[in-house]
């Protein structure tokens, strides 16, 4: 991506009055992608003066500022397992030092691991202009209004777990999937190829097949629909194990 | 853009595009270690250090850099020729390509883990290719490098 402009805005009021005034403009937000995007805009509008790098630990939830990097959330021991293990491994810690939160949920890319995560965790995403939107219906939303994502709120969870199935350490995932438990169970199931989705109320007495098999999967170069999603059942099932000796 | 950066102690003024990357500023002024490989942060190969923090240069924005400490092995200097002999040793330094931002991250990473174990080790460099040897070479290497340098201290 090539841009001609960059504007360093200081207050959120001025970073959304810039991205309105000109549709030919973008939010930057770790510049983790410019490389891999072909195509040319008028200006970058640079989130980095915003104060939105922080990780706060409320009695209740976590709030993750949109622009805090994925190795910050890696490296915060108070954080659920789920995410912090979701994170690990992207790449290398050289891109997890300047990728960010609010990019990877943003770009809803479908091979994320972040994404699985947050979905099983129940995040928010909290919008300058639309306020707090569950990461369920942001996920479903065509919406294109331009908004800025200022932070992502979890609640804090008994127990978590992530787990991934990649060809090698650092690639993208052919599965993923995390879990998460506090008074209720919930089961998220990424990179199917597609984006992340949920298992709508899932019964620990049903098989990993049966729990399963209303979720899609599809085939790309990666791997084949089949093997996805058997692969998806035997984890699930091993995942399952570790949830059953959960109190 | 005129930006003012901070390599390895020297301070420079110089003219940026709005979306130059620190890896064609660094190598325009004549700091040849950091090298350009996937260009997409996928190898590792244009590592330097910013703020004691391993930053991909290629796709670190310029202008971002203006404030803070940048580090290329050119300003390493006696700890990167100690890890340079240690890799050496291990027969891991072949083709060399990697080497600079190898010596980076391995002096990144112990700001960040004063004694890393193989796990954290592996888990930290993951990230920086190398497709002359087997990494076996380079763990060696390191931990070597860990005994000398704990050695050195005390």
């Amino acid at each position: 991506m090539r841009f001609e402009q960059i504007i360093m805005p200081t207050s959120l009021d001025e970073a959304y009055n810039a991205l309105v005034n000109d549709k030919k403009s973008i939010l930057l937000a770790g510049g983790a992608f410019i490389k891999l995007q072909k195509r040319n805009v008028n200006s970058a509008i640079d989130l980095s003066k915003l104060d939105l790098s922080y990780i706060k630990v409320e009695p209740t939830t976590f709030e993750i500022g949109a622009m805090t990097s994925l190795r910050q959330i890696e490296v915060e021991e108070e954080l659920p397992s789920a995410l912090k293990d979701s994170v690990k491994h992207i790449v290398g810690v050289a891109l997890r030092n300047i990728a960010t939160i609010g990019g990877s949920v943003c770009g809803k890319y479908s091979f994320s691991n972040l994404i699985t995560a947050l979905l099983a965790l129940e995040a928010d995403l909290v919008f300058f202009k639309k306020g707090k939107i569950s990461l369920v219906d942001f996920l479903k939303s065509e919406d294109t209004d331009p908004d800025i994502l200022v932070k992502i709120i979890i609640p804090r969870v008994i127990q978590s777990l992530y787990t991934s199935k990649q060809l090698t350490y650092t690639d993208f995932p052919i599965i993923n999937m995390a879990i998460s438990k506090n008074d209720h169970l919930r089961i998220s199931v990424g990179a199917r190829p597609m984006i992340a989705t949920l298992i709508e109320d899932p019964n620990l007495h049903l098989s990993s097949k049966e729990l399963l098999k209303d979720i899609d999967f599809e085939s790309d170069l990666k791997a084949g629909e089949e093997y996805r999603r058997a692969l998806a059942e035997s984890m699930l099932e091993d995942a399952l194990k570790e949830v059953r000796t959960w109190k | 853009m005129e930006i003012t950066l901070n390599v390895n102690h020297n301070i420079h003024k110089v003219l940026v595009e709005s979306d130059e990357m620190l890896l064609d500023t660094l190598r325009k002024l004549g700091y040849k270690s950091v090298k350009k490989g996937c260009d997409t942060t996928t190898c590792g190969i244009c590592s330097v250090s910013i703020d004691d923090e391993l930053i991909p240069s290629c796709s670190y924005l310029s202008y971002r850099a203006e404030g803070k400490k940048i580090l290329t092995v050119e300003g390493l200097k006696e700890d990167a020729r100690k890890i340079g002999e240690a890799l050496t040793a291990e027969g891991v330094e072949q083709c060399g390509y990697c080497s600079p931002s190898l010596v980076v991250a391995i002096h990144t990473m112990l700001k960040q883990y004063e004694d890393p174990s193989d796990e954290e080790i592996k888990h930290y460099l993951v990230g920086n290719l190398c497709r002359c040897s087997g990494y076996e070479g380079h763990n060696r290497a390191i931990k070597h490098y860990m005994e000398v340098r704990h050695d050195g201290s005390k």
